[in-house]
Protein backbone atom coordinates (compact mmCIF):
# COMPACT_ATOMS: atom_id res chain seq x y z
CA UNK A 1 0.00 0.00 0.00
CA UNK A 2 1.14 2.99 0.72
CA UNK A 3 4.06 2.71 2.47
CA UNK A 4 5.88 1.76 -0.65
CA UNK A 5 6.26 5.50 -1.37
CA UNK A 6 8.78 5.74 1.62
CA UNK A 7 10.39 2.42 0.52
CA UNK A 8 11.76 4.01 -2.27
CA UNK A 9 12.75 7.10 -0.93
CA UNK A 10 15.19 8.51 1.49
CA UNK A 11 13.99 10.55 4.41
CA UNK A 12 15.39 13.48 5.15
CA UNK A 13 17.35 12.31 8.40
CA UNK A 14 19.43 9.96 6.09
CA UNK A 15 20.38 12.21 3.52
CA UNK A 16 23.90 12.42 4.92
CA UNK A 17 24.61 15.93 4.81
CA UNK A 18 24.02 19.33 6.90
CA UNK A 19 26.76 20.50 9.21
CA UNK A 20 29.04 18.12 10.68
CA UNK A 21 27.15 15.30 8.96
CA UNK A 22 30.71 13.48 9.14
CA UNK A 23 29.80 13.49 13.03
CA UNK A 24 26.19 13.63 13.71
CA UNK A 25 23.93 11.32 11.27
CA UNK A 26 20.69 12.67 12.40
CA UNK A 27 18.98 14.75 14.76
CA UNK A 28 15.68 15.03 16.75
CA UNK A 29 13.02 17.50 18.70
CA UNK A 30 9.63 16.16 19.88
CA UNK A 31 7.09 17.68 21.55
CA UNK A 32 4.51 16.01 23.98
CA UNK A 33 1.18 17.10 23.96
CA UNK A 34 -1.98 15.91 25.32
CA UNK A 35 -5.59 17.68 24.72
CA UNK A 36 -7.32 18.86 27.51
CA UNK A 37 -10.78 17.74 26.16
CA UNK A 38 -9.61 13.72 27.00
CA UNK A 39 -8.49 11.88 29.46
CA UNK A 40 -4.41 10.82 28.38
CA UNK A 41 -4.37 7.54 26.37
CA UNK A 42 -4.12 5.15 29.47
CA UNK A 43 -7.44 6.21 30.75
CA UNK A 44 -9.59 7.43 27.14
CA UNK A 45 -12.07 5.19 25.75
CA UNK A 46 -11.77 3.36 22.07
CA UNK A 47 -14.27 6.15 20.82
CA UNK A 48 -12.27 8.89 22.68
CA UNK A 49 -8.87 7.58 20.89
CA UNK A 50 -11.25 7.71 17.33
CA UNK A 51 -12.66 10.60 18.02
CA UNK A 52 -9.04 12.13 18.58
CA UNK A 53 -8.10 10.67 15.39
CA UNK A 54 -10.49 12.38 13.09
CA UNK A 55 -9.94 15.45 14.55
CA UNK A 56 -6.31 15.07 13.52
CA UNK A 57 -7.03 13.78 9.93
CA UNK A 58 -9.14 17.40 9.50
CA UNK A 59 -6.32 19.19 11.01
CA UNK A 60 -3.52 17.41 8.53
CA UNK A 61 -5.34 18.28 5.64
CA UNK A 62 -5.03 22.20 6.51
CA UNK A 63 -2.15 22.40 7.87
CA UNK A 64 0.32 24.06 5.36
CA UNK A 65 3.53 22.05 7.63
CA UNK A 66 1.63 18.75 6.56
CA UNK A 67 1.27 19.13 2.62
CA UNK A 68 1.13 15.64 1.25
CA UNK A 69 1.43 14.23 4.02
CA UNK A 70 0.86 10.18 4.92
CA UNK A 71 -1.71 9.72 7.64
CA UNK A 72 -1.87 6.29 8.54
CA UNK A 73 -4.22 4.16 11.10
CA UNK A 74 -1.89 1.27 12.85
CA UNK A 75 -4.81 -1.41 13.20
CA UNK A 76 -4.98 -1.13 9.18
CA UNK A 77 -1.42 -2.11 8.90
CA UNK A 78 -0.21 -5.73 9.14
CA UNK A 79 2.41 -6.09 11.99
CA UNK A 80 5.50 -5.98 9.26
CA UNK A 81 4.18 -2.83 8.06
CA UNK A 82 4.66 -1.42 11.70
CA UNK A 83 7.78 -2.84 12.14
CA UNK A 84 9.01 -1.30 8.62
CA UNK A 85 7.89 2.23 10.52
CA UNK A 86 9.26 1.37 13.88
CA UNK A 87 13.03 0.69 11.75
CA UNK A 88 12.57 4.28 9.96
CA UNK A 89 12.14 5.79 13.88
CA UNK A 90 8.50 7.27 12.59
CA UNK A 91 6.40 5.40 15.23
CA UNK A 92 7.94 3.84 18.53
CA UNK A 93 7.87 0.02 19.72
CA UNK A 94 5.02 0.76 22.21
CA UNK A 95 3.07 2.72 19.65
CA UNK A 96 3.64 -0.10 17.10
CA UNK A 97 1.86 -2.60 19.68
CA UNK A 98 -1.24 0.23 20.33
CA UNK A 99 -4.13 -1.12 18.92
CA UNK A 100 -7.47 1.16 17.80
CA UNK A 101 -6.93 4.87 17.64
CA UNK A 102 -3.40 5.03 17.40
CA UNK A 103 -2.19 6.48 13.72
CA UNK A 104 0.74 8.15 12.65
CA UNK A 105 1.01 11.15 10.33
CA UNK A 106 4.32 11.73 8.00
CA UNK A 107 5.23 14.68 6.03
CA UNK A 108 7.08 14.72 3.19
CA UNK A 109 10.24 13.27 3.09
CA UNK A 110 9.83 12.06 6.54
CA UNK A 111 10.92 15.74 7.87
CA UNK A 112 8.17 15.67 10.68
CA UNK A 113 5.84 13.04 11.88
CA UNK A 114 3.31 12.84 14.54
CA UNK A 115 2.62 10.24 16.76
CA UNK A 116 -1.29 9.62 17.78
CA UNK A 117 -1.95 7.87 21.12
CA UNK A 118 1.14 6.72 22.16
CA UNK A 119 2.39 7.40 25.67
CA UNK A 120 0.54 10.85 25.08
CA UNK A 121 -2.19 12.32 22.46
CA UNK A 122 0.39 14.11 20.44
CA UNK A 123 4.31 13.12 20.13
CA UNK A 124 5.49 15.85 17.21
CA UNK A 125 8.53 15.42 15.70
CA UNK A 126 11.03 16.65 13.73
CA UNK A 127 14.14 15.03 12.40
CA UNK A 128 16.82 16.46 10.62
CA UNK A 129 19.94 15.21 9.06
CA UNK A 130 23.15 16.85 9.98
CA UNK A 131 23.66 18.97 13.25
CA UNK A 132 20.81 20.95 12.93
CA UNK A 133 19.35 21.01 16.37
CA UNK A 134 17.76 24.17 16.21
CA UNK A 135 16.23 24.32 12.87
CA UNK A 136 14.38 21.43 14.47
CA UNK A 137 13.23 23.34 17.25
CA UNK A 138 12.11 25.80 15.38
CA UNK A 139 10.16 23.79 12.92
CA UNK A 140 7.89 22.01 15.54
CA UNK A 141 7.95 24.93 17.22
CA UNK A 142 6.13 26.26 13.86
CA UNK A 143 4.00 23.16 13.57
CA UNK A 144 3.10 23.42 17.94
CA UNK A 145 1.72 26.95 17.15
CA UNK A 146 0.01 25.86 13.75
CA UNK A 147 -1.71 23.27 16.06
CA UNK A 148 -2.51 25.28 19.05
CA UNK A 149 -4.52 27.59 16.96
CA UNK A 150 -7.26 24.92 16.74
CA UNK A 151 -6.28 22.43 19.67
CA UNK A 152 -6.99 23.22 23.35
CA UNK A 153 -3.77 21.47 25.01
CA UNK A 154 -3.68 20.58 28.87
CA UNK A 155 -1.43 22.91 30.17
CA UNK A 156 -0.68 24.73 33.33
CA UNK A 157 1.04 27.79 34.19
CA UNK A 158 3.23 26.13 36.63
CA UNK A 159 4.05 23.18 35.38
CA UNK A 160 3.76 23.52 31.57
CA UNK A 161 2.30 21.23 29.23
CA UNK A 162 0.83 18.15 31.03
CA UNK A 163 1.86 14.89 30.09
CA UNK A 164 1.32 11.31 30.77
CA UNK A 165 4.44 10.43 32.04
CA UNK A 166 6.11 13.40 34.99
CA UNK A 167 9.41 12.74 32.67
CA UNK A 168 8.38 14.90 29.90
CA UNK A 169 6.48 17.68 32.15
CA UNK A 170 6.67 21.33 31.47
CA UNK A 171 8.08 21.88 27.55
CA UNK A 172 7.34 18.44 26.65
CA UNK A 173 10.60 18.49 24.52
CA UNK A 174 12.65 16.25 23.90
CA UNK A 175 16.03 16.82 22.09
CA UNK A 176 17.97 13.69 21.06
CA UNK A 177 21.54 13.35 18.79
CA UNK A 178 22.47 10.48 17.17
CA UNK A 179 26.48 10.52 16.65
CA UNK A 180 29.22 8.19 14.78
CA UNK A 181 32.12 7.80 16.91
CA UNK A 182 34.22 5.44 15.89
CA UNK A 183 37.60 7.45 16.68
CA UNK A 184 36.36 7.83 20.45
CA UNK A 185 35.64 3.90 20.62
CA UNK A 186 39.02 2.80 18.91
CA UNK A 187 41.17 4.94 21.06
CA UNK A 188 38.99 4.00 23.95
CA UNK A 189 38.27 7.58 24.94
CA UNK A 190 34.27 7.18 24.82
CA UNK A 191 33.99 5.75 28.02
CA UNK A 192 35.35 8.90 29.51
CA UNK A 193 33.27 11.08 27.58
CA UNK A 194 30.05 9.08 28.03
CA UNK A 195 30.61 9.17 31.78
CA UNK A 196 31.02 13.09 31.54
CA UNK A 197 27.66 13.21 29.45
CA UNK A 198 26.04 11.27 32.31
CA UNK A 199 27.21 13.86 34.96
CA UNK A 200 25.62 16.73 33.22
CA UNK A 201 22.37 14.76 33.85
CA UNK A 202 21.76 13.93 29.92
CA UNK A 203 20.67 10.42 28.59
CA UNK A 204 23.40 8.62 26.42
CA UNK A 205 22.00 5.16 24.50
CA UNK A 206 23.75 2.60 22.41
CA UNK A 207 24.24 -0.28 20.67
CA UNK A 208 26.45 -2.35 22.66
CA UNK A 209 27.78 -5.38 21.15
CA UNK A 210 29.12 -8.52 22.91
CA UNK A 211 32.41 -7.02 23.12
CA UNK A 212 33.46 -3.73 25.13
CA UNK A 213 33.17 -1.85 21.40
CA UNK A 214 29.19 0.04 20.97
CA UNK A 215 27.64 -1.71 18.16
CA UNK A 216 27.86 0.40 15.02
CA UNK A 217 29.54 2.99 16.94
CA UNK A 218 26.80 4.99 17.26
CA UNK A 219 25.13 7.02 20.26
CA UNK A 220 22.37 9.01 21.00
CA UNK A 221 22.41 11.57 23.55
CA UNK A 222 19.40 13.54 24.89
CA UNK A 223 18.38 15.65 27.69
CA UNK A 224 16.38 14.57 30.43
CA UNK A 225 15.13 17.83 32.01
CA UNK A 226 11.57 19.03 30.83
CA UNK A 227 10.73 21.10 33.60
CA UNK A 228 12.19 24.60 34.58
CA UNK A 229 14.25 25.77 31.55
CA UNK A 230 13.09 27.17 29.03
CA UNK A 231 12.88 25.24 24.97
CA UNK A 232 15.94 27.44 23.96
CA UNK A 233 17.65 26.81 27.15
CA UNK A 234 17.32 23.08 26.52
CA UNK A 235 18.31 22.89 23.15
CA UNK A 236 21.25 25.25 23.30
CA UNK A 237 22.54 23.85 26.30
CA UNK A 238 22.84 20.17 24.73
CA UNK A 239 23.89 21.66 21.43
CA UNK A 240 27.17 22.77 23.78
CA UNK A 241 27.93 19.42 24.88
CA UNK A 242 27.39 17.79 21.24
CA UNK A 243 29.67 20.31 20.01
CA UNK A 244 31.88 19.46 22.53
CA UNK A 245 31.66 15.64 21.71
CA UNK A 246 32.13 16.73 18.00
CA UNK A 247 35.31 18.30 18.85
CA UNK A 248 36.82 15.23 20.97
CA UNK A 249 36.03 12.73 17.84
CA UNK A 250 37.41 15.34 15.24
CA UNK A 251 40.62 14.96 18.25
CA UNK A 252 40.46 12.10 17.89
CA UNK A 253 39.92 10.78 14.66
CA UNK A 254 42.97 13.17 13.73
CA UNK A 255 45.58 11.52 16.01
CA UNK A 256 44.24 8.11 14.55
CA UNK A 257 45.17 9.56 10.93
CA UNK A 258 48.83 10.59 12.57
CA UNK A 259 49.67 7.58 14.29
CA UNK A 260 47.83 4.48 12.82
CA UNK A 261 46.84 5.75 9.35
CA UNK A 262 47.45 2.04 8.27
CA UNK A 263 46.11 -0.02 10.51
CA UNK A 264 42.78 2.51 9.75
CA UNK A 265 43.32 1.97 5.98
CA UNK A 266 44.08 -1.60 7.00
CA UNK A 267 40.40 -1.96 8.90
CA UNK A 268 38.14 0.02 6.22
CA UNK A 269 39.64 -1.80 3.25
CA UNK A 270 39.02 -5.08 5.42
CA UNK A 271 35.02 -4.26 5.92
CA UNK A 272 35.03 -2.83 2.36
CA UNK A 273 36.31 -6.65 1.16
CA UNK A 274 34.25 -8.47 3.53
CA UNK A 275 31.03 -6.69 2.33
CA UNK A 276 31.54 -6.74 -0.93
CA UNK A 277 32.18 -10.10 -1.25
CA UNK A 278 30.15 -11.85 1.83
CA UNK A 279 26.78 -14.10 0.68
CA UNK A 280 25.31 -14.12 4.15
CA UNK A 281 25.74 -11.62 7.24
CA UNK A 282 23.58 -11.11 10.24
CA UNK A 283 22.65 -7.40 11.25
CA UNK A 284 25.06 -7.25 14.01
CA UNK A 285 27.89 -7.58 11.53
CA UNK A 286 26.75 -5.32 8.61
CA UNK A 287 26.17 -2.68 10.93
CA UNK A 288 29.89 -3.05 12.69
CA UNK A 289 31.46 -3.29 8.97
CA UNK A 290 29.29 0.01 7.45
CA UNK A 291 30.08 1.68 10.92
CA UNK A 292 33.99 1.33 9.80
CA UNK A 293 33.30 1.49 6.37
CA UNK A 294 31.60 5.36 6.96
CA UNK A 295 34.43 6.22 9.00
CA UNK A 296 36.69 5.15 5.83
CA UNK A 297 34.91 7.54 3.81
CA UNK A 298 34.42 10.79 6.84
CA UNK A 299 38.76 10.46 6.85
CA UNK A 300 38.76 10.49 3.33
CA UNK A 301 40.60 7.36 2.92
CA UNK A 302 37.61 5.71 1.20
CA UNK A 303 36.27 7.71 -1.99
CA UNK A 304 34.32 4.81 -3.94
CA UNK A 305 30.85 4.80 -1.42
CA UNK A 306 28.96 7.89 -0.25
CA UNK A 307 28.14 8.75 2.84
CA UNK A 308 24.01 8.62 1.85
CA UNK A 309 24.28 5.44 0.31
CA UNK A 310 25.86 3.93 3.82
CA UNK A 311 23.43 5.71 5.98
CA UNK A 312 20.93 4.52 4.05
CA UNK A 313 22.13 0.40 4.11
CA UNK A 314 22.26 0.88 7.87
CA UNK A 315 18.38 0.93 6.87
CA UNK A 316 17.36 -1.19 4.47
CA UNK A 317 19.67 -4.02 6.40
CA UNK A 318 17.36 -4.14 8.90
CA UNK A 319 14.84 -7.00 9.22
CA UNK A 320 11.63 -4.93 8.16
CA UNK A 321 12.88 -3.01 5.41
CA UNK A 322 15.05 -6.20 4.03
CA UNK A 323 11.24 -7.86 4.19
CA UNK A 324 9.37 -4.72 2.38
CA UNK A 325 12.05 -4.92 -0.42
CA UNK A 326 11.53 -8.96 -0.95
CA UNK A 327 7.86 -8.34 -0.50
CA UNK A 328 7.68 -11.38 1.16
CA UNK A 329 8.48 -12.63 5.23
CA UNK A 330 11.89 -14.37 5.63
CA UNK A 331 13.92 -16.66 7.81
CA UNK A 332 16.52 -14.70 9.89
CA UNK A 333 18.53 -17.21 7.55
CA UNK A 334 17.36 -16.05 4.72
CA UNK A 335 17.35 -12.16 5.76
CA UNK A 336 20.92 -13.22 6.43
CA UNK A 337 21.24 -14.07 2.65
CA UNK A 338 19.03 -11.36 1.37
CA UNK A 339 21.17 -8.55 3.42
CA UNK A 340 24.81 -9.49 2.09
CA UNK A 341 22.80 -9.60 -1.28
CA UNK A 342 21.56 -5.96 -0.92
CA UNK A 343 25.00 -4.53 -0.17
CA UNK A 344 26.79 -6.26 -2.58
CA UNK A 345 24.90 -4.62 -5.42
CA UNK A 346 24.43 -1.00 -3.94
CA UNK A 347 28.27 -1.18 -3.47
CA UNK A 348 28.85 -2.35 -6.79
CA UNK A 349 26.47 -0.06 -8.30
CA UNK A 350 28.64 2.88 -5.94
CA UNK A 351 31.65 1.70 -7.73
CA UNK A 352 30.70 2.04 -11.51
CA UNK A 353 32.29 5.36 -12.71
CA UNK A 354 28.89 6.79 -13.58
CA UNK A 355 26.58 9.68 -13.73
CA UNK A 356 27.41 12.82 -11.93
CA UNK A 357 26.73 12.87 -8.31
CA UNK A 358 23.81 14.68 -6.49
CA UNK A 359 25.04 16.80 -3.97
CA UNK B 1 20.29 -17.78 26.33
CA UNK B 2 16.54 -16.42 25.48
CA UNK B 3 15.22 -12.89 24.55
CA UNK B 4 14.32 -10.81 27.24
CA UNK B 5 11.35 -9.52 24.68
CA UNK B 6 9.89 -12.18 23.01
CA UNK B 7 11.54 -15.09 25.30
CA UNK B 8 11.56 -17.24 22.40
CA UNK B 9 14.65 -16.69 20.25
CA UNK B 10 17.83 -17.07 21.26
CA UNK B 11 19.41 -13.56 22.44
CA UNK B 12 22.44 -12.35 20.18
CA UNK B 13 22.48 -8.80 20.88
CA UNK B 14 23.25 -7.70 23.98
CA UNK B 15 22.27 -4.50 24.33
CA UNK B 16 22.72 -1.47 27.24
CA UNK B 17 20.96 1.54 28.07
CA UNK B 18 22.62 4.01 30.16
CA UNK B 19 19.99 6.19 32.23
CA UNK B 20 21.03 8.60 34.82
CA UNK B 21 24.10 6.42 35.71
CA UNK B 22 22.82 3.58 35.85
CA UNK B 23 23.12 0.60 32.94
CA UNK B 24 20.80 -1.48 32.22
CA UNK B 25 21.86 -4.91 30.52
CA UNK B 26 19.39 -6.33 27.71
CA UNK B 27 19.83 -9.74 25.89
CA UNK B 28 17.88 -9.34 22.85
CA UNK B 29 17.62 -11.54 19.64
CA UNK B 30 17.89 -9.78 16.49
CA UNK B 31 14.31 -9.02 16.07
CA UNK B 32 13.23 -7.19 18.96
CA UNK B 33 16.84 -5.48 18.86
CA UNK B 34 16.05 -3.76 15.75
CA UNK B 35 12.97 -3.29 17.49
CA UNK B 36 14.61 -1.26 20.32
CA UNK B 37 17.42 -0.44 18.10
CA UNK B 38 18.69 3.05 18.08
CA UNK B 39 16.61 6.46 17.89
CA UNK B 40 13.80 4.92 19.51
CA UNK B 41 12.36 6.89 22.83
CA UNK B 42 14.67 7.98 25.67
CA UNK B 43 12.58 7.39 29.10
CA UNK B 44 13.49 7.38 32.42
CA UNK B 45 13.22 4.55 34.92
CA UNK B 46 9.70 4.95 36.34
CA UNK B 47 9.58 2.45 38.56
CA UNK B 48 12.71 3.21 40.09
CA UNK B 49 12.01 6.89 40.07
CA UNK B 50 8.86 6.16 42.28
CA UNK B 51 10.34 3.68 44.46
CA UNK B 52 12.77 6.20 45.75
CA UNK B 53 10.06 9.07 45.43
CA UNK B 54 8.25 6.79 48.39
CA UNK B 55 11.26 6.53 50.47
CA UNK B 56 11.08 9.87 51.25
CA UNK B 57 7.21 10.44 51.49
CA UNK B 58 5.72 7.09 52.41
CA UNK B 59 2.81 5.91 51.76
CA UNK B 60 0.90 6.01 54.90
CA UNK B 61 2.04 9.60 56.13
CA UNK B 62 0.78 10.87 52.59
CA UNK B 63 -3.02 11.26 53.08
CA UNK B 64 -3.77 11.45 49.06
CA UNK B 65 -1.62 8.45 48.26
CA UNK B 66 -4.54 6.19 49.04
CA UNK B 67 -7.07 8.32 46.98
CA UNK B 68 -8.05 7.98 43.55
CA UNK B 69 -8.53 10.75 40.70
CA UNK B 70 -12.10 12.09 41.17
CA UNK B 71 -11.68 12.53 37.16
CA UNK B 72 -10.55 9.83 35.36
CA UNK B 73 -10.42 7.25 38.38
CA UNK B 74 -6.68 6.69 38.29
CA UNK B 75 -5.41 5.05 41.66
CA UNK B 76 -2.01 6.54 43.26
CA UNK B 77 -1.34 3.22 43.38
CA UNK B 78 -1.91 2.26 39.56
CA UNK B 79 0.12 5.49 38.55
CA UNK B 80 3.20 3.73 40.52
CA UNK B 81 2.72 0.74 38.51
CA UNK B 82 2.62 1.86 35.55
CA UNK B 83 4.39 5.02 36.00
CA UNK B 84 1.64 6.70 34.10
CA UNK B 85 -0.93 9.56 35.08
CA UNK B 86 -4.26 8.75 33.66
CA UNK B 87 -5.39 12.65 32.70
CA UNK B 88 -4.24 16.23 33.69
CA UNK B 89 -6.25 16.11 36.72
CA UNK B 90 -4.18 13.38 38.45
CA UNK B 91 -1.51 16.13 38.92
CA UNK B 92 -3.65 17.65 41.16
CA UNK B 93 -4.83 14.60 42.80
CA UNK B 94 -1.65 13.08 43.27
CA UNK B 95 -0.09 16.53 44.10
CA UNK B 96 1.61 15.98 47.43
CA UNK B 97 3.42 12.12 46.15
CA UNK B 98 4.18 13.96 42.62
CA UNK B 99 6.12 16.92 43.57
CA UNK B 100 8.86 15.79 45.05
CA UNK B 101 9.20 13.34 42.14
CA UNK B 102 9.55 16.24 39.77
CA UNK B 103 12.22 17.75 41.91
CA UNK B 104 13.83 14.55 41.55
CA UNK B 105 13.71 14.10 37.84
CA UNK B 106 13.96 18.01 36.73
CA UNK B 107 15.66 19.23 40.12
CA UNK B 108 12.78 22.07 39.09
CA UNK B 109 9.37 22.14 39.96
CA UNK B 110 8.34 25.42 37.75
CA UNK B 111 7.78 25.72 33.97
CA UNK B 112 9.34 28.73 32.58
CA UNK B 113 8.88 27.73 28.58
CA UNK B 114 6.61 28.13 25.92
CA UNK B 115 3.15 29.06 27.15
CA UNK B 116 -0.22 28.58 24.69
CA UNK B 117 -1.16 31.69 23.07
CA UNK B 118 -5.02 31.29 23.91
CA UNK B 119 -5.18 31.09 27.57
CA UNK B 120 -6.87 27.86 29.25
CA UNK B 121 -10.14 28.14 30.85
CA UNK B 122 -10.20 25.35 31.95
CA UNK B 123 -6.45 24.47 32.81
CA UNK B 124 -5.38 23.32 35.84
CA UNK B 125 -4.56 25.77 38.93
CA UNK B 126 -1.46 24.01 40.33
CA UNK B 127 -0.77 27.47 42.11
CA UNK B 128 -3.22 27.51 44.34
CA UNK B 129 -3.40 23.80 44.71
CA UNK B 130 0.55 23.92 45.56
CA UNK B 131 -0.33 27.13 48.15
CA UNK B 132 -3.11 25.01 49.70
CA UNK B 133 -0.76 22.03 50.14
CA UNK B 134 2.00 24.29 51.71
CA UNK B 135 -0.78 25.40 54.31
CA UNK B 136 -1.36 21.76 54.53
CA UNK B 137 2.29 20.90 55.98
CA UNK B 138 2.74 23.92 57.69
CA UNK B 139 -0.92 22.95 59.59
CA UNK B 140 0.17 19.53 60.25
CA UNK B 141 4.15 20.30 61.32
CA UNK B 142 2.77 22.69 63.60
CA UNK B 143 0.24 19.65 64.85
CA UNK B 144 -2.65 22.35 64.06
CA UNK B 145 -5.22 19.45 63.25
CA UNK B 146 -8.27 21.73 63.19
CA UNK B 147 -6.62 23.80 60.67
CA UNK B 148 -4.72 20.93 58.69
CA UNK B 149 -8.50 19.16 58.64
CA UNK B 150 -10.03 22.45 57.16
CA UNK B 151 -7.47 22.81 54.86
CA UNK B 152 -7.87 19.43 53.20
CA UNK B 153 -11.28 20.17 52.81
CA UNK B 154 -10.04 22.84 50.52
CA UNK B 155 -8.41 20.89 48.70
CA UNK B 156 -11.00 18.55 48.27
CA UNK B 157 -13.47 21.04 47.44
CA UNK B 158 -11.09 22.39 45.07
CA UNK B 159 -10.52 19.81 43.12
CA UNK B 160 -14.39 18.76 42.64
CA UNK B 161 -14.97 22.34 41.59
CA UNK B 162 -12.05 22.02 38.63
CA UNK B 163 -13.46 18.58 38.14
CA UNK B 164 -16.55 20.13 37.32
CA UNK B 165 -15.20 23.28 35.20
CA UNK B 166 -13.41 21.19 32.78
CA UNK B 167 -16.20 18.71 31.79
ZN1 LIG C 1 13.06 -11.41 20.91
ZN1 LIG D 1 -6.87 11.62 36.41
Amino acid sequence: MKLHVLLNQTGEWLRGSGPDAEIVISCRVRLARNLSRFPFPAKSTNEDKKKMVSLLEELTAESKYLKEALFLRLNKLDELDRQFLVERHLISREHAAGEDGSAVIIGKRELVNIMINEEDHLRLQVLHSGFQLKESWSLINDLDNDFEKKLDFAFSPRLGYLTSCPTNVGTGLRGSVMLHLPALVLTKQINQVLQAILKLGLAVRGLYGEGTEASGNLFQISNQVTLGKSEEEIISSLEKVIRQIIGHERNARKLLIKDNVKQVEDRVGRAYGILRNAHVISSKEAIELLSTLRMGVDLGLLTKVERQTINELFLLTQPAHLQKIAGEKLSPENRDIKRSNLIREKLDEADKPKKKKRK
Amino acid sequence: MLCNVCQKTEAVVHYAEIVNGQMKKMDLCEACAVDKGVGTNVSLNMSDLLTEASESTSDKENPLSKEACSSCKMTYLEFKKSGRLGCFHCYQAFYRSLAPLLETIHHNSRHVGKTPVKSRADAVDLERMQKLHEALSEAISNEEYEQAAKVRDQIREFEKKQNKSSK
